[in-house]
Formats: structure tokens, sequence, C-alpha cells
């Protein structure tokens, strides 16, 4: 991954916050971070971490107070709901839900749910959208025979697979997703996984947001933990779960239950815990 | 590989399943086919399966709690050497709480939430114990602050949807650890919670193992929660058991190409790429 | 949809009645035998070779004034449940994309709606507006409104706030697409249904107003008008009651019948309903609706 190209994603300066007056709660607090072309970022946070706003913030579903995400050559951050539009019908960001059977439309077929992105942004005929849509079913190993069914009879694994096909329809320049494999069971996430691990080998750029570091720790090259809507560490993924630098990182990565014991121990674990509850986050 | 140890100074074996067959009884469909484990005093067995693998339900028997609708159709249950298809309501409620007792996934489901969660937790003990009101307050706020909840006397006036799900777990783990009993199952106890959340629970549930000379039963989607805590594990899919044994057995040499499944998934994805291999976790 | 109905036994018996009665509005009058409005001297008979349903009290045929009847009384049903339909479903749909003004607005109109008895106010409104049954229907239809908006407004905020339709919003879909594409394929059945039952409560009233001499003035035949003057003979032909009153009975349960079967196959677990029936009548297996 190479510094000096132009990032694909360049997220300055974040601040979101929701409320007013005495209600006012800090989602985001200055978070930034890149992404560069054909790299995949792994956003690493639990409850109340503002991930999920970091997400909705890029795709414009959440007013930001303060900050610039860019994207190619586009402030998003400065767009109106005109240019919203115009932007999203070019689908170079594109979303994966975390529920697989929620994201479809229950009464609408397996090929028109794939289909839709494309009729939206209008640009291309009928034929070349069925060639499109049934091209996309290649890459996440899904049979044609899929396409005239609705959500509701086919499996979690193959709904997730849906909706990945969904999102690179549009040939996207960045995919975010969202615990892409948190639902499933464990035969479906090895499938998952490694669809996702063979779309990060074919030069795809990835932004992936999950509380389960197990689920991104193989699909990812770089990490940034979220604490609290600030960035707390960034780095190289081996690097971040082998040598976590900062206390909550270090906490985390100890936390997450392994087959071998990790370099965290439960001493340390309690000795972080009171680490952190008794000093501010920035100070540490 | 058989679980019994054939000296004479083993452990008594506190619950032993034999055999046992789970059926729905509404359209015949076997659920469980044929289940064996035990558990020996002051052993921690892990449990593994997916959702639908039978786990959830073998438990659910040992408690003597099946839905309506299911039943057992074959095997024995032996709840500290007694066969508990003997036992009548009243055998049952003596055994629950001071002998068997569990935590499940979802907390806030099992508090009612129009109660505070301290009087959930004195309630037991009056109820159980006989205890009055204020010797059940006295002792509800000793076991909040050994689930170490750090104000234990504000959470004892608090409400289920004003704490968090890690708080609420805590709150049944004190409910479950009140009556002193022998036996505690977690069935997917952690899953729903936060990763360090979860750590916590789970260290918390070990810490009162140990304390209180429990016998553990901890059941889990996820290998890796089963391997930091367990002494054996077993596996169950599709209402079988297809693997069996030490916990570093299971993990080094995994004979079933399900467990294998399970075993690569880490080691391939998830953070086990990564982590040292510092000690394999030794029974 | 109207496949699937067919496919179900039940179906087929419901669309069968109110095929009939669709024959009947458009035929009514031409199918009858005699002049509804001729008197003759054979006063107050029973069933006979020439006259099947017998006469009434002026010794007109009781089975022309039947047939004579049936459009009326079916038109003005099916009159009460269009306007109910479009009066309350547009601004149910609407009223979750249109701001909150107009949301604020037409929720508040309609529960003044709610709140009117309609049977009562349609005769006030007549004896404001003057002895007309298409002013009757047009206030009974409006006054059923609400039952439409409520539903089309329940079926489009539970799309609307769907993940598939931020998905959709997500590919730049604008309300349009979203309305036209996901909102009205989940409002169609419970409007559906909504329409079916309403019909019903449309024929009812505009026998119950005919029956209470509004609207429509005598000689014309009414089925609520016949019913009214039958009462009066009670003791010399005591079936006349049931004349007009089975073929309403019939069509208010034949569109109830409809309203329930839209349910039923409609979604998932209607999908399934229709093919199991299939597959029990021998067909081969379609690829869905």
């Amino acid at each position: 991954m190479s510094l000096d190209q132009n990032p694909l994603l360049d997220v300055r300066n974040l601040d979101v916050s929701y409320g007013h007056g005495a209600k006012r709660r800090q989602i985001l607090d200055g978070v930034s971070f890149r992404i560069a072309p054909g790299e995949a970022l792994g956003l690493i946070g639990e409850t109340g971490s503002g991930k999920s706003t970091v997400a909705r913030a890029i795709l414009g579903l959440v007013e930001t107070d303060r900050g610039e995400i860019l994207v190619e050559d586009h402030d998003l951050t400065t767009l109106s709901r005109t240019q919203w539009r115009e932007f999203r019908r070019e689908g170079i960001v594109q979303y994966v839900f975390q529920d697989p059977l929620r994201s479809l439309d229950p009464e609408r077929t397996i090929a028109q749910s794939l289909a839709e992105p494309l009729e939206i942004a209008g640009a291309l005929g009928r034929d070349v959208i069925r060639e499109r849509v049934a091209a996309s079913l290649a890459t996440v190993a899904l049979d044609a025979d899929i396409l005239p069914r609705f959500p509701g009879e086919i499996s979690g694994g193959q709904r997730q697979r849906v909706a990945v096909a969904r999102a690179l329809i549009t040939n996207p320049r960045l995919i975010i997703l969202d615990e892409p494999v948190s639902a499933l069971d464990s035969a479906n996430r090895v499938n998952v996984i490694e669809i996702l691990a063979a779309l990060r080998d074919s030069g795809a750029t990835l932004l992936f947001i999950s509380h389960d570091l197990g689920s991104v720790a193989g699909v990812t090259d770089r990490l940034i933990v979220l604490y609290r809507g600030q960035v707390v560490e960034e780095g190289p993924t081996a690097e971040v779960l082998r040598r976590p630098g900062h206390p909550y990182s270090r906490l985390l990565v100890g936390s997450a239950p392994t087959l071998r014991r990790g370099a965290v121990d439960r001493a340390e674990r309690e000795e972080l815990r009171r680490l952190l509850t008794e000093h501010d986050v920035s100070s540490l | 590989m058989s679980l019994l140890l054939t000296t004479e100074t083993a452990p008594e074996t506190v619950l032993r399943v034999t055999d046992l067959r789970i059926v729905n009884e509404v359209d015949e469909v076997v659920l469980v086919d044929g289940v064996d484990f035990e558990l020996r005093r002051g052993q921690v067995l892990g449990i593994v399966g997916e959702s639908g693998s039978g786990k959830s339900i073998s438990l659910r028997a040992v408690l003597g709690l099946l839905p309506a609708g299911l039943a057992i159709a074959g095997g024995t249950i032996e709840l500290f050497g007694d066969d508990t298809s003997r036992f009548t309501n009243v055998d049952w409620n003596h055994v629950r709480g001071s002998g068997i007792t569990a935590v499940f996934q979802d907390p806030g489901s099992y508090l009612n939430p129009s109660i505070p969660v301290g009087k959930q937790v004195a309630e037991v003990l009056r109820v159980k114990r006989g205890l009055g009101r204020r010797a059940a307050k006295a002792q509800a706020l000793t076991l909040l602050d050994e689930v170490r909840i750090h104000d234990p006397e504000l959470v004892f006036r608090q409400y289920p949807h004003e704490l968090s799900g890690g708080m609420l777990q805590r709150v049944l783990l004190a409910i479950a650890v009140s009556l002193e009993p022998r036996i505690l199952i977690a069935d997917e106890a952690t899953t729903a919670l936060d990763v360090t959340v979860q750590a916590e629970v789970l260290d918390l549930i070990v810490d009162l193992t140990e304390r209180h000379g429990l016998s553990l039963i901890v059941v889990s989607h996820d290998l890796a929660v089963v391997a930091q805590v367990a002494d054996a594990v077993v596996v169950f899919r599709d209402g079988v058991i297809v693997e069996r044994g030490s916990t570093a057995q299971v993990l080094h040499d995994p004979q079933h190409e399900y467990t294998r499944l399970l075993v690569s998934e880490h080691e391939l994805y998830g953070l086990d790429r990564f982590t040292r291999d510092v000690a394999a976790h030794v029974s | 949809m109207f496949r699937n109905i067919w496919a179900i036994r039940s179906g087929r018996l419901a669309i069968l009645i109110i095929g009939i009665a669709v024959l009947l509005v458009a035929l009514g009058p031409l199918l009858a035998p005699y002049d509804p409005l001729e008197g003759s001297e054979l006063v107050l008979s029973g069933p006979s070779f020439q006259h099947p349903l017998g006469t009434d009290y002026l010794g007109r045929d009781s089975l022309s004034r039947l047939l004579a009847g049936a459009p009326l009384s079916i038109a003005s049903a099916v009159q009460v449940g269009v306007i109910g339909l479009v009066v309350g479903a547009v601004p149910g749909v609407l009223s979750v994309y249109s701001g909150r003004f107009f949301e604020w607005v037409t929720l508040r109109l309609i529960d003044t709606l709610i709140a009117l008895p309609f049977l009562v106010f349609a005769v006030a409104v007549t004896a404001l507006l003057g002895n007309a049954l298409t002013q009757a229907m047009i206030v009974v239809g409006v006054l059923t409104a609400p039952a439409f908006y409520r539903v089309a407004r329940a079926s489009t905020l539970a799309v609307a706030n769907s993940p598939y339709v931020e998905a959709a919003q997500l590919a730049g879909a604008d309300v349009s697409w979203i309305v036209r594409k996901h909102v009205t394929g989940k409002v169609f059945p419970p409007l559906a249904i909504t329409l079916a039952s309403t019909l019903g409560i449309g024929l009812i009233a505009v026998a119950a107003l005919s029956f209470l001499g509004i609207g429509v003035q005598p000689p014309a035949p009414t089925w609520g008008g016949m019913l009214a003057s039958d009462l009066k003979y009670l003791t010399f032909r005591p079936f006349a009651p049931l004349i007009p009153s089975i073929p309403i009975i019939v069509l208010v349960w034949a569109f109830n019948l409809l309203a329930d079967l839209i349910r039923d196959v409609s979604g998932e677990s209607g999908r399934r309903l229709v093919a199991r029936s299939r597959r029990r009548r021998g067909l081969t297996s379609k690829q869905g609706v």
C-alpha cells in the first residue's frame, strides 16, 4: 500500500453530534483516516464507539458538524440533496447491510433486487442490465436459479452473498461493509469471508466496520480502533493485533476469544479496565 | 474417548446424560439423537454447536424445562446421582436454584421490566431461603458487589431498561449464585455482548466458579469462547455429538471435519492467525 | 393476484358470485320479464309460473323489481368503495412523504371523519342538500375514507423505515421510485381487503338509506325500498322480505370472502398457500406471480 498515491477515501477531522443544548451528545470527535485504492481497512469499535456513524456520515445519512469526507474529488460534506442523489446513482460508494434478511425487499425477486441500482441510475438498457445481473452472481458463487426466487426462500448465507453482489453491480470504487458476517453461522461465515478475501485480492477497496475482531482479522490490511468517538489506534492489521499500543486496543485485542492464549492475560485486562474508567480517553 | 477416570479418587459425577433422545411430538422430528456427556465436580465442560444443533435443547432437558411439544423419548439424565425422569414438580423446585442453575443469552428477557433489579435478586432469597426483607436486601447487595457491580446501592434501585447488557448479565449471575448451586450452566451467556464486556463476564463466571466450587457448563457457537475456559469439550452437530475430548486434544487434533472447520475458521481468518503460540491451553 | 385467487377453491366461488352481480348490473333491467313499474290486479301473490317471486302490494312483479333494482344498489356500493379508496388511500400514502404539515392536517381530518356516524350523517346531509341518492352515497364514501387512509399510511410507514428502502435511497432512488417499486406492492393487498369489505358496507348503507326512503323516490325499485314496503304486508306475504335480503346477504358475504382471500394469497405465506393449492389440483408449478 503506497501512501504517495491519492487516497480513495480521506476523512479529515470529522465531528458529529446529536441533539441540542443540554442533551447534546458528541458521537465523533476529530476522526481522521484514509484508505488507499485497493486497500482493505477495518474499523473496529464497540457499542457507543461511533463506528456506525462513520459509515452513515460517508453515505450521507447523517449530518456532520465539522470536517471533510473526500472520495476521489468529491467532498461529500458539501453535497446538496440533489447532488447526493446524482452521486449515489453513479454508484461510486456502495454499502452492505448487516442484516441480509431485511436489506432485500421480501416482495421482489432476487433478480429485481440485483437490478435495482442499475435501473435507478437509468443509464443502461434492459438487456445490458440483465447481463450484468447474471455476471454479478459469478463473483459470489451463486447459481442463476436463484434469480426468480424471493428472499424468504433462500438461506441466510445466500442472502448475504446476494447483498454483496448487489453492492458490486455498479462497479463501485469503495465498498463499506457493516458487520457482514455477524448474523451468519460458521459454515456461511467462512464462505462469505472467503468471497470478501477474494474481492480484496482482486483490487477492490473495502471498509469493514465491526465489533468482532475475528471476522475482520483475515481480510483487512490495516485496522483503526475507535473508542468513544475517537481514533485511538491505527496501523497494519498484524501490528495492531500482535502489539496493540493504546490501553483500549490492548483490552479489545486481549478480550477477543482465541483458541490459543493471547498476549494479554486476565490480570492485565483488569488493570486496563481500571485504567480506562479512571482516565479520559485522549490523555492515554 | 471416555471422560471417566478409573481411579478411586476421581471427583464425583454431578451430571450424567446417557443416550438422550428428544423428539418434537407434533411433527415427530428427532431433535437430539443419542447424546452422552457428563460433568464432574469442579470441572468446566464446554459445549460447542450452532443454533439447531441440539445443545440448548439437551440442556433444557437437564433443567427439566423442555418447551411444550418436545419430549424426552429415550435415555437418562442423572443429576447428583438421581434419575430426573422420576422427579416431581416439588423435586424440580428443590433442585433448581440450589442444585443446578443457568444464565442464558438475552439477559433483559429474564428480568421483570417493571421491578427494580435489586428487588428481583432479593425476591429469590426471600422465596427460597425464607429471609426477611432487610436480610434479603443486605444479602442481595453483597451479591451485587460480588459480581463486580461498582455501586450496588444505586444499581439495586435501577430498572432493567436502565442497565447495559453486561450489567444485566451480572445481575442474573448474582441471582444464579445466590442459592449456592453446585452446577452453573452458561448458555451463550456472553454472545450478545460487546467484546470487552464478553471477556469481563466470562472472567467473572470463571471467578465465581472457582470461588464457590461450582461445576460449570459453558455453551457457545464459538469454539474460542469455550477454549478459553473449559477443561473438556463436546461438539454438537445436527442433534448428535461429533467430537469429544479434553480441550487440548480437540484443538490440536480434531477428528471430525466439522470441528476441523471450526478450528480452521479461527486459524485462517480469525485472530489466531496473529497470536503467537504462547502455550497451548492446558486442561 | 386474480390468478392466485382463482387457484383456491373458495376463491372461485366468491368470484362467481361477484361475476353474477356484475352481470346483473349490466343486464338486470333487460332481463326483467315485466316492467317493474307496471302494476296489475294480481296483488300480493305468492310464487307462480308467471311470477316466480310473486307480486307486491301494487301487483308489480317482484322478480322484475329485484333485477331492476340491482344496478342501483350494486353501483352505489361500488361508488362508496371507490370514493373511499381515492379520498383515503392517496392522502394516506402521501402523508408519509409530503412533509409534517400535510401529515398533521390529514391526520386531524381523518380523526374528525371517524367520529361521525355515517348513516345519521348521510340522512342529515340529504336533509341539507336534497333528497338524492348520489349525494348520500358520496357522503358515505367519504366517511369510509378513514379506513383506507389508516391502512395506506400504516403500510407505507412500515415500508418507509425498512433497510431495503434505505438501500434503494443509497442507490439514488427518489420518492417516486420508492413509492412505485416498494410501497405500492405492499399497500395493494391491505387496500384491496379494505375495498372488498367496504363494498359490503356500501351495499348495506344504500339498502338502509333506501329503506328509510332517502334517495330514491317510489315507485323506482330499490332493494331497500322493496324491503320497506314488503314489511307492511308481512301477514299476507311472509317470505317477501327474503327476496331483497338474500341477494344482499349473499353479495356482502361474497365481498368479505374475497377480502379474506386477497389477504390469504398475499405475501410469503400467500405464495405457499397458492403453491399448495395448485399442487393439490395437479397443476405444474409456475414461477409465482
